[in-house]
């Protein structure tokens, strides 16, 4: 029994990061009914900048976080100003080719700067285990997931009760009319990209804390996709709780079924989730009109 | 579909222009473009007299990767269908195909066929759940299939050899040898091509691009569209699956390794540059992707000769880079591609991303 | 005279708002009734429902004695149901003639096997409907020389009259004209209503139409169908329509 409590702990743990990505992928689904492909290889670049300042220029784990926030909701914005908002208009299917390249972009050049080796991100989660009565839980993990817990609440928080918020789902609703109420929608965009980036980033950091950053790092992105696919592409608290049930599942599948059921877990769920329900358990249903 | 303007859209320099004039004049009469296709085929045949080794070698490998781009291009260009996975259909089709051989010692022709049915299946697998719905889901699912199938094909290790892979005898086309297969891969794609362009002569290709354009237009002209988003999708499949039983016999050697997601990567760049909705572009964009880069390895050999770059390891990640920045710098500044060049040089336009004019 | 389509208390509901209340309406055979209205009435709305796009909370939609709602809707051209749109649903990507010619995809038999190989089968198929197409369409609306033009350079109402030609395609026994005459000067407008008009009389096509313009509609109609706020608040020939106090309030935003 402790050892399954333990499973699921680790579980949720790393559901946290499927949180935080899930979170940043549907703000700009919501906003721009982009569907970002490029999110993995933000999450990778996000932990590479954090790398960069924090050891290859040794300035500290402290500076490289906050080098690594700032720089992936630069990134983010430069991504939708340049690349994305002069097609506007053009067919859905060519923004998705486009945020596509952009991944490979990224990926590529991140294999050229650091190279394809692991690189190991600095200490900077505290060490010291947690006991929850019998359970050991690793320190990293811990302090891990209680810091992707407070940034997930404070997102969601300013995104319910913030006026940006509110403009994001006002266009998200029904873009002519927000644009027409007075809504600078290439400020929201800037805003909701730029939020994907920083939440990326985060996602990026917690997931290189634990595993090491390689220019891979961005497969992850089709866990993050189960988790979206499961809650709804639009649904903000939705994803909340299928990122932390993905998580959960995958570590239990992992344990008790092996490696190989475990990495098999999210194709599957994305299968299912859209032979079953499509729009997931908390989208909503947008009707097109004609 | 090629649709004429009376006026150039685009005046080129006079140099173009006059290019332009005589090419046009050649290409106007019937006899002209008859003549064209004969002087094509002639040099056709004839390249493997003129040619070397690896001349030989890398026109047979564009000949296969013109056929997987004219597949996707019937899904991704003329059904405006994204997919993402289509390297893995390759893969299926050269897991398949090879296998059959390996077991059954089944002619090739029988392999090929079975490999493009096994890829059109597998697409199904993914393509019904997804395309039933309206959205982007299709990509999503090709997502998924690109990586599960590179699972089972490194997992099965009973069936597909694992990482190992699967080993080929040796085949002797027509008694030629590589130029027997050369022949055969050449002559396959150009029926391919055709085929593929017969298509949109008839009602199932101006289906596609009503698709594509206006599904609820579609609809109501009798396209049931998810069938048809289906037939684009398991077409793009099955011409997958075709080139994945070639490239099986051309390298000898089928592993998981040649079916990433930078080789899907890689044909929707191919799509991308040598123009959507086009079977020229189709021919002009397999052939830029695959030469590019040997071209590009050159260049790196001159830039980092002397062992300060270690090409091995600067190779893949500049391929990434440059797959990407191609597709978004073709999306954007040459919509249709170096197809659309060649009809600018040629006075004509067509139109393919255009949005309907506002309500 | 045997209504060829029948609206039976239809409703629907649109992200929360009753876009339709109930509606009945007949539409007669070999007629022309108009379906008018202000602006988000539900005429559009009820032809959505007509072709499939919308599935109604409650109702029925009977056609020639078929029930429509259980056709899935790309069956429901082979039924002999064509419809133009409000915003002219042409393809950019197809020329002139490739537009018409997906009129009569429903009649096509074509496959991708025969489709592939194209000489024989597919070909013969193509050459017959081209003749077709010339011999009825082509002639009737008057589209001589636009064939292998790309729609994107068309006038406006030569657009509106080569979406007419692909919906004519198929011998249609009932057309569904969404404003077929908006945004027309006023020859245009009269040689639209003429081709209308030659429909009826003389292919028995049986018409519905939504437009703005009174005159035509009324010229053209023998029954008009009034909605406003997605419920029918009249129903008659022209003349009664025109003076019911209930259609000139809605008009002038008094109901």
């Amino acid at each position: 029994m402790a050892q399954f409590l333990e499973y699921s702990v680790i579980g949720i743990a790393s559901g946290g990061v499927y949180v935080l990505a899930a979170l940043g992928f549907v703000i700009i689904y919501k906003a721009g009914s982009v569907f970002n492909f490029a999110m993995g290889e933000m999450m990778m670049i996000g932990a590479y900048m954090f790398y960069a300042v924090g050891v290859n220029l040794d300035f500290g784990w402290l500076a490289g976080l906050l080098f690594a926030v700032i720089g992936s909701a630069v990134l983010a914005m430069a991504i939708e100003r340049a690349l994305l908002r002069p097609m506007i208009g053009k067919p859905v299917v060519v923004l998705v080719m486009i945020t596509l390249g952009v991944g490979s972009m990224l990926r590529g050049a991140a294999g050229l700067i650091w190279g394809p080796s692991i690189v190991q991100l600095p200490e900077f989660l505290p060490r010291k285990p947690i006991f929850l009565g019998d359970i050991l839980i690793p320190g990293k993990l811990a302090w891990g997931l209680l810091g992707v817990g407070a940034l997930a609440l404070a997102f969601v928080a300013y995104y319910r009760f913030s006026r940006a918020g509110i403009a994001i789902r006002a266009i998200s609703s029904d873009q002519v009319t927000a644009a027409g109420l007075g809504i600078n929608i290439g400020q929201v965009f800037s805003l909701t990209w730029a939020m994907g980036g920083v939440l990326a980033a985060a996602a990026g950091i917690v997931a290189g804390a634990v595993n090491g950053v390689t220019p891979q790092l961005g497969v992850v992105a089709l866990d993050v996709l189960a988790v979206v696919m499961l809650a709804g592409m639009t649904s903000i608290e939705g994803v909340m709780v299928a990122g932390i049930f993905i998580g959960w599942l995958e570590t239990m599948v992992g344990a008790y079924l092996g490696a190989a059921w475990q990495s098999f877990l999210p194709y599957l769920v994305v299968l299912l989730a859209m032979t079953v329900k499509p729009t997931g358990l908390f989208g909503e249903h947008r009707i097109e009109r004609i | 579909m090629r649709a004429e303007t009376d006026q150039n859209q685009q005046p080129g320099s006079p140099e173009a222009g006059a290019a332009g004039a005589v090419a046009k004049s050649i290409l106007a009469s019937a006899a002209g473009r008859a003549a064209l296709w004969i002087l094509l085929a002639a040099a056709l045949a004839a390249f493997p007299k003129i040619s070397s080794v690896y001349l030989l070698y890398m026109a047979s490998l564009v000949a296969i990767n013109v056929i997987a781009t004219t597949g996707l291009n019937i899904t991704v260009g003329y059904a405006g269908l994204l997919s993402i996975g289509h390297s893995a259909f390759i893969g299926v089709g050269a897991y398949a195909s090879a296998l059959l051989w390996l077991h059954a010692g089944t002619p090739l022709l029988v392999n090929v066929v079975a490999g493009a049915f096994a890829a059109f299946l597998v697409g199904l697998v993914f393509g019904v759940p997804s395309l039933r719905i309206k959205g982007v889901y299709l990509a999503i699912a090709t997502l998924a299939a690109q990586y599960s199938l590179y699972f089972i094909f490194q997992q099965w290790v009973v069936v597909t050899g694992g990482d190992r892979g699967l080993s080929l005898p040796r085949t002797n086309l027509f008694g030629l040898g590589d130029v027997g297969f050369y022949y055969f891969v050449v002559g396959l794609a150009a029926v391919l091509c055709l085929a593929a362009r017969n298509l949109f002569r008839t009602r199932i290709g101006r289906a596609f691009i009503a698709v594509r354009e206006r599904d609820y237009a579609a609809e109501v002209l009798g396209i049931n569209v998810v069938r048809y988003k289906l037939l684009a999708f398991g077409l793009g499949a099955a011409y997958a699956g075709v080139a994945g039983a070639m490239i099986g016999v051309f390298l000898r050697i089928v592993n998981p390794d040649q079916f990433t997601i930078i080789a899907s990567i890689f044909f929707l760049a191919a799509v991308v540059v040598g123009g959507r909705a086009s079977i020229l572009g189709s021919i002009l964009g397999a052939g830029f992707m695959t030469l590019m880069p040997e071209l590009l390895r050159a260049v790196l050999d001159l830039v980092g000769g002397g062992g300060r770059l270690d090409i091995a390891i600067v190779l893949s990640p500049v391929r990434e880079t440059i797959f990407g920045a191609l597709i978004v710098g073709f999306l954007m500044f040459e919509p249709r591609g170096l197809a659309g060049i060649v009809d600018r040089l040629r006075g004509r336009s067509e139109i393919i991303d255009s949005r309907p004019e506002a309500a | 005279m045997q209504d060829l389509l029948t609206i039976d208390r239809v409703s629907l509901e649109l992200g929360g708002i009753s876009a339709l209340s109930e509606v009945s309406a007949g539409v007669a055979e070999r007629h022309i009734t108009a379906l008018i209205g202000p602006n988000g009435a539900g005429k559009t709305c009820l032809f959505n429902v007509i072709s499939g796009f919308y599935r109604p909370s409650a109702g029925a939609v009977t056609f020639d004695g078929i029930d429509l709602l259980a056709t899935p809707p790309y069956a429901r051209s082979g039924l002999g149901i064509a419809r133009t749109f409000q915003n002219i649903a042409l393809f950019s990507g197809l020329t002139v003639i490739e537009n018409i010619k997906l009129g009569a995809h429903s009649q096509l038999r074509t496959n991708v096997f025969s489709a592939g190989l194209y000489f024989g089968w597919a070909r013969r198929e193509e050459a017959t409907l081209d003749e077709r197409i010339d011999r009825e369409v082509i002639e009737f609306l008057d589209l001589g020389e636009v064939g292998d033009r790309s729609i994107a350079g068309l006038p406006y109402g030569l657009q509106k009259r080569v979406e007419l030609a692909r919906a004519l395609v198929m011998r249609p026994r009932l057309l569904l004209l969404d404003e077929p005459v908006a945004g027309m000067n006023a020859a245009e407008k009269a040689a639209m209503a003429g081709y209308i008009r030659r429909c009826v009389t003389d292919w028995g096509t049986t018409v519905l139409l939504i437009d703005h313009d009174m005159e035509t509609v009324m010229g053209l109609s023998g029954h008009v169908i009034v909605l406003n706020f997605g419920q029918v608040i009249a129903a008659g020939d022209p003349d009664a329509v025109r003076q019911h106090s209930g259609v000139i309030d809605a008009y002038l935003g008094v109901a």
